[in-house]
């Protein structure tokens, strides 16, 4: 037992203090230093992950234009900055009865989990992933959406509207 | 603090070792078994690191850092099946008393531990090498460039600086 704990801290003298300081000073085992420096790289990451969100949160609109030849569309957008950019391709085509369909293609698809079309309307449609990106089922052609990527249940980059 | 904010990795370290011992000695306050005061010490540096640009000011930085370690001891040391230590089947089988006096014990490591991260660099690192490095004067001269002769008078000086930012913290907390 100490002969200093039922004291208040400030009664101690040197001695006393230098013990408490002794016990309590004990370097950091290399672990969990390790482990808290790592912290800061999480930081940064989220960082990196809010300021795409930032970027690519427009309400800039692309209008597919449909001239009657044209069945097949691409659309890129490079969302984000720095370390952390996504090259995100959304492929479009009109199938025999005028609907579209087609995929979204994205360079780095480990970084997202979910994959979502958000539409105008406030309807979502959670797009079956495929390597390297998702499917985009059949949508009605005048449909405005924007695509949605989530990460651990946040929304971390989002396309530009699309009107079809 | 405004330099890890700025994205400074070297900053973000130097805080951590600063701020250690401190974070530390909160978890073990709460008597959690050696994972659970990893975890505590893990979510404490990730909060830090989560909520960094949202401290606006420095100095507070470890009251923050004591009062997250203390929520988040809290909330491991109560949950449901929590794991005793062996510390706490010690107090259990021993007297109020023991159990009282060991609780007093980390109160005062706990404000111990906060003063000393609250000290200026130089009492820090003469302390350091003194009570942990265990250096002698000679060596501690040569690393801090400060006369042997003082390097007493110095000590006792850092001491009694920690002892009035014991006293400031009491007071705060009153």
């Amino acid at each position: 037992m100490s002969d200093h704990g039922d004291r208040d801290p400030i009664d101690l003298d040197d001695q006393q203090l230098e013990d408490v300081l002794r016990r309590v000073m004990q370097p950091t085992s290399a672990a969990r230093r390790d482990g808290a420096i790592a912290a800061f790289g999480w930081r940064n990451a989220d960082a990196e992950l809010a300021a795409l969100v930032a970027d690519s949160r427009t309400d800039r609109e692309l209008v597919l234009r449909d001239d009657g030849n044209q069945s097949a569309y691409q659309l890129e957008f490079r969302l984000g900055r720095g370390g952390l950019v996504v090259d995100l391709v959304v492929d479009l085509e009109t199938s025999a009865d005028g609907r579209l369909q087609g995929a979204v293609l994205l360079s780095d698809d480990t970084a997202f989990d979910v994959v979502t079309l958000r539409r105008a309307d406030g309807t979502d449609l959670a797009l079956p992933r495929q390597d390297g990106g998702a499917i985009i089922p059949e949508i009605e052609r005048g449909t405005t959406f924007r695509i949605e990527l989530q990460r651990g249940g946040d929304v971390v980059a989002v396309s530009e509207w699309i009107s079809t | 603090m405004r330099a890890a904010r700025d994205g400074s990795p070297v900053a973000w370290t130097a805080l951590v070792d600063r701020f250690s011992p401190m974070v530390l000695a909160v978890a073990r306050r709460h008597r959690l078994n050696s994972a659970d005061v990893d975890d505590v010490y893990q979510v404490v540096w990730l909060r830090l690191a989560e909520n960094l640009d949202r401290l606006r000011d420095p100095d507070r930085i470890a009251g923050w850092l004591a009062t997250t370690a203390r929520r988040e001891a809290l909330r491991l040391a109560t949950r449901p099946n929590t794991e005793v230590t062996s510390i706490d089947l010690d107090l259990l089988a021993g007297s109020g008393t023991d159990a009282d006096q060991r609780l007093a014990d980390e109160e005062v490591a706990v404000a111990v531990a906060q003063g000393f991260a609250a000290l200026g660099e130089r009492c820090r690192r003469l302390l350091t090498d003194l009570l942990v490095n265990e250096l002698e004067y000679t060596e501690i001269s040569a690393r801090l460039g400060i006369p042997v002769g003082s390097i007493g008078p110095t000590r006792k000086r850092c001491l009694q600086k920690l002892r009035g930012l014991l006293l400031t913290t009491s007071l705060e907390t009153a």
